[in-house]
């Protein structure tokens, strides 16, 4: 948008990839970026509200314990496993060279122990990155990917997975009991992702009908998308699509156009609880290969018959990241793409079709874009990770004052307070 | 520190050296739009104009400095190039003010052949006898630029006069120093010496010539010479010296006059008109260090002095009579409402000035330097002040123009009395207080000083060669700008908000300004010369204000609404009632619509 407005921005010493950003989101609100660079430093970033009320930025290096010298990073993910606290796990893939011949590859996982008690929260993130657990891998690691594995009777579990230049993805579970993680067989868990003939440079699950049912897609390098539709319970793909493309998919991404924000508990003085309605849900897949980016609406009802591809996506150099958020807050999601071109493409959706509205240029190759309330004000911020650094964006805040406050008015007038 | 990356670059080629003084923006065809001037050591001058190179000129010899200002005090502005091995070129456009004078005119291009030289010359006599016979001149000078020069209706730029001036200069400056209202010619040399030139273009000297005023002499290298409006509206001239330190010289002679009056003491004509400003800490500082600055800030946040005091200070500027008196008693004041503003390190010194400014009052007569606290005086400084009568003698144009100001040249009349009105605005603004100035030295010192009194000063790690102003938040008010030899650029404000824009090359030569990149749009700019003959011009560098602040919707709530919103809140730590708060903020932006 326009109105976004440069913030701050921090350089990489080393350029990082389309896997390098992830976020570390708090239970209590507060937001911080990680960023890894190919070359072992790892940045968060995080704002901190001074007492004059100006907002300060604070970047720091981690320094992550078991990443050898000369290593690289490949991917960063990263999940909260608390509900209540904060209990971050981060996972790190890294490759190094060990002879002319043999690399060894890892996935370090960092988390807090299970005996230590609750740290203070300054320090718990320096201590996460000292405690790590490695699992070493057999295959080139590509994406790092967290999702739920939903349990019967037991709370949800969150697994890793990874995709391999073995054409595999790989399932990376917790072993509580041997405190370590260990790989389980895919086929188990996840159907539809097994035996995918690929390499997955994205992959996205989206849980919906309260955990009963997920809709899955896999882009691979060879330009091939896999999209199922799986009965949870069952561990039954009921639907699935094939869909090759000459060119190597970047990215791929599951959303609906509209977010269901829930109403902030102390407003519902009624106690009318506004829930969720999933079976209303309608369900878009993104597709973005390196040329040109393609959605198809709603999937559930359509399967992938109507596409639309994005008008103009094309013209700014291969597209390598995507991320969708209601980015002009009219309750609608756009797509925003991020390129090779130095560019970040907006799209709007607008008369039953996307429509490019914004181009903005940046000083380097986009690799990644998150839209996330770092500021920890209520109002998101976009973060642009580019070839040589970090952007991070702002809503003007005199227009987004003036729609607060208009909202806020109608709001009291339709509760008649 | 915050940090932003500016996206929007221009970039050309320029091979050669450029001095540190060799660039600058500036309208210098007069067509509204601003322009980047580029000299080069190896004697080429290359004039940009929106993307493209507009125009190069070569075989000027060292160029070391340019300009760009109303040399002729013509209400036009002139390019002044002036070379380290002596040479001083002001170059002039053609191109008339108003464009639809050319078009209507422009059938007549027989005279294309005209040789350039004698169309100036020409064109001066005309100007000359216009305003000796003093007319209501109907014919204007755009029309005299017009009719003579039909054949440069592109405009560029022409070498209007060339002259001989000493050796080893450093920078140039066009400004008004002695309050005139002609403007003059500051040239700074690397051999410690200052000198002032006037454009004379009395007929008896044939074309007209740079007339040398005066030459001052300074006690260590010079850094930079700035035009400052003391607090009174006096311009004086400030040379940055080693150190973090300056030296203050008072142009006009008036002024120096009446201060020897209050004095009772002429002897020392030239040593009254310039003293040595030390700045406090400066002992502290390393000596040889060399210094920049930059001065006449303009500044929109007024220090907010109650009108109790304003009045009480008028009060007593008219019982003692005396702007300079006027001055520190403001200064008083300033040092009364904001003294925990000032560092500490500067109060001792302000203790001594209040000190000396009530013995001010009480009619003693302290030197200025005591006044300012330090010992090192304008004794060092060996000057050649003119005296005025000599002035006058040597330039009766810019009378004779002040005159045909009156007689009706429209534009220029505009202009002049636009610039007047704005002397006179800022002249009342300044009651009060001087505007601030700042210095920046090597070592990476920048402070922001106002009336000798250093209102912040704050230390980065990095070499700061060169300081520019540039208003990037649009306010009004100017930002100061300062490069690090490495290409790390601070922006700072008069609040000393900062923020950080690093250019990933070692810079060679740094200038700010309003580059027009389409016409009409004038931009804040930043341009850097690298190492590897290349000039990086980045445009539209602009920020919505220098510190980054959160959504805070609340404060502009009226008391019922806010009334409202805290019973939704209910009772609860202020922790959870940010959280609250930000819970209720993305429902409002996001959830709803």
């Amino acid at each position: 948008m326009n109105n976004l407005k440069d913030a701050h921005w921090f350089p990489l010493t080393s350029q990082g990839n389309i896997y390098s950003m992830t976020k570390l989101c708090s239970i209590n609100g507060s937001n911080k970026v990680l960023v890894a660079s190919l070359k072992r430093k790892i940045y968060s970033c995080e704002y901190h509200l001074m007492p004059n009320l100006h907002l300060r930025p604070l970047v720091k290096e981690l320094l992550f314990t078991y990443i050898p010298s000369g290593a690289e990073i490949i991917s960063i993910d990263a999940y909260n496993k608390s509900d209540s606290g904060d209990g971050f796990v981060i996972g790190i893939t890294i490759l190094k060279a060990s002879t002319d011949t043999s690399v060894e590859r890892y996935l370090n996982i960092y988390t807090e122990g299970a005996i230590d008690g609750e740290g203070d929260e300054g320090s718990s993130i320096e201590a996460i990155a000292q405690n790590c657990l490695m699992v070493e891998l057999a295959y080139t690691p590509y994406h790092l990917y967290h999702t739920i594995l939903p349990q019967q009777n037991a709370p949800n579990e969150v697994v890793w997975l990874l995709s391999g230049s073995d054409y595999k993805i790989h399932m990376i579970r917790e072993d509580k009991s041997n405190h370590s993680y260990s790989e389980s067989p895919i086929e188990k868990y996840f159907p539809e992702l097994h035996d995918i003939q690929g390499i997955a440079i994205w992959i996205n699950i989206y849980y919906y009908n309260n955990y009963n049912w997920r809709l899955t897609v896999i882009g691979c390098e060879c330009g091939l998308v896999n999209v199922a539709i799986t009965n949870v319970s069952e561990l039954k793909i009921c639907q699935s699509w094939k869909l090759r493309y000459d060119r190597p998919i970047s990215n791929v991404s599951i959303f609906s156009l509209k977010n269901n924000i829930e109403k902030p508990r102390f407003l519902n003085s009624n106690n009318c609880k506004s829930f969720l309605n999933d079976q209303e849900t309608k369900l878009n897949i993104l597709v973005v290969n390196t040329n040109n980016a393609v959605v198809f609406m709603d999937v559930l009802n359509n399967g992938m018959d109507e596409d639309i591809t994005l008008n103009g996506s094309e013209t700014s150099d291969c597209i390598l990241c995507s991320c969708i958020a209601d980015i002009n807050m009219d309750g609608q999601n756009e797509i925003l793409l991020g390129t090779y071109g130095q560019e970040v493409l907006i799209f709007c959706f607008v008369n039953d079709t996307w429509e490019l509205i914004i181009r903005k240029l940046f000083d380097a190759p986009v690799h990644s874009i998150c839209y996330m309330d770092i500021t920890h004000d209520g109002m998101k911020e976009l973060i642009v990770l580019t070839q040589r650094g970090v952007h991070i964006l702002q809503h003007n805040i005199v227009d987004v004052k003036d729609k607060w406050k208009k909202r806020y008015k109608k709001f009291l007038k339709e509760n008649r307070i | 520190m915050r940090a932003v990356s500016f996206v929007k670059k221009l970039q050309w080629d320029l091979p050669g050296t450029v001095c540190r003084y060799g660039l600058t923006i500036g309208d210098v065809d007069n067509d509204g739009d601003n322009e980047l001037v580029v000299g080069t050591a190896e004697g080429e001058l290359y004039i940009f104009k929106g993307s493209e190179l507009w125009q190069k000129i070569p075989g000027l010899g060292l160029v070391t400095s340019v300009a760009i200002g109303d040399i002729f005090n013509y209400g036009r502005n002139a390019l002044v190039v002036i070379c380290g091995d002596g040479w001083a070129h002001i170059f002039y456009s053609p191109r008339s003010v108003n464009p639809s004078i050319i078009n209507a005119t422009s059938t007549q291009q027989l005279i294309k052949e005209t040789n350039d030289q004698d169309n100036i010359k020409h064109g001066h006599a005309n100007m000359d006898i216009e305003t000796a016979v003093n007319m209501t001149s109907s014919l204007s000078l755009d029309q005299v630029d017009g009719n003579n020069e039909l054949s440069e209706l592109s405009g560029k730029m022409e070498c209007v006069h060339v002259q001989r001036i000493p050796t080893n200069t450093k920078m140039v400056l066009v400004a008004d120093v002695d309050k005139d209202g002609a403007n003059e010619m500051i040239l700074g040399l690397t051999d410690r010496v200052v000198r002032s030139y006037r454009w004379s273009s009395n007929l008896e000297l044939g074309r007209g010539k740079l007339v040398g005023l005066n030459k001052w002499e300074c006690a260590n290298q010079i850094g930079t010479v700035t035009l400052q409006h003391m607090a009174d509206g006096t311009p004086t001239l400030l040379v940055a010296q080693p150190g973090g330190t300056f030296m203050r010289i008072k142009c006009n002679p008036e002024d120096c006059h009446l201060e020897e009056e209050t004095r009772h003491q002429g002897n020392e004509t030239a040593a009254s008109c310039v003293d040595y400003q030390t700045l406090g800490i400066s002992r502290m500082r390393n000596q040889n260090i060399s210094t920049e600055i930059i001065g006449d800030l303009e500044c929109i946040v007024e220090n907010k002095v109650s009108n109790y005091e304003f009045k009480e200070s008028l009060f007593k500027s008219s019982e003692t009579q005396h702007g300079k008196n006027l001055k520190s008693v403001s200064l008083e004041l300033k040092k009364n409402n904001s003294q925990s503003e000032i560092r500490k390190d500067s109060l001792s010194t302000a203790e001594g000035r209040r000190k000396s400014s009530t013995s001010e009052n009480s009619k003693t007569n302290p030197s200025r330097d005591q006044v300012d606290g330090n010992v090192l005086g304008g004794n060092i400084i060996i000057g050649d002040y003119d005296v005025k009568s000599e002035k006058d003698s040597l330039l009766p144009t810019y009378k004779h123009f002040s005159r045909q100001d009156i007689g009706g040249n429209s534009k220029t009349n505009d202009l002049k009395g636009k610039s007047q009105t704005e002397i006179d605005v800022n002249i009342q603004n300044n009651l009060l207080q001087g505007k601030p100035y700042a210095l920046a030295t090597l070592d990476g010192t920048i402070m922001l000083v106002k009336d000798e009194i250093i209102l912040w000063s704050m230390q980065v790690d990095h070499q700061i060669f060169a300081l520019c102003r540039l208003d990037v938040t649009g306010d009004g008010s100017d930002e100061i700008v300062a490069c690090a030899w490495d290409g790390q650029t601070y922006i700072l404000d008069q609040q000393r908000n900062s923020v950080r824009f690093q250019f990933e090359e070692p810079v060679r030569a740094f200038c700010t300004g309003n580059y027009n990149v389409t016409p009409g749009f004038p931009t804040p700019c930043l341009v850097y010369n690298s190492f590897n003959n290349k000039i990086f011009l980045y445009y539209d560098v602009t920020l919505p204000s220098m510190v980054t602040k959160p959504l805070n919707p609340i404060e502009e709530l009226d008391f019922e609404e806010k009334k409202i919103l805290d019973n939704l809140l209910g009772n609860c730590t202020d922790i959870e009632r940010q959280q609250k708060l930000q819970e209720l903020t993305e429902w409002l932006l996001y959830g709803t619509s």
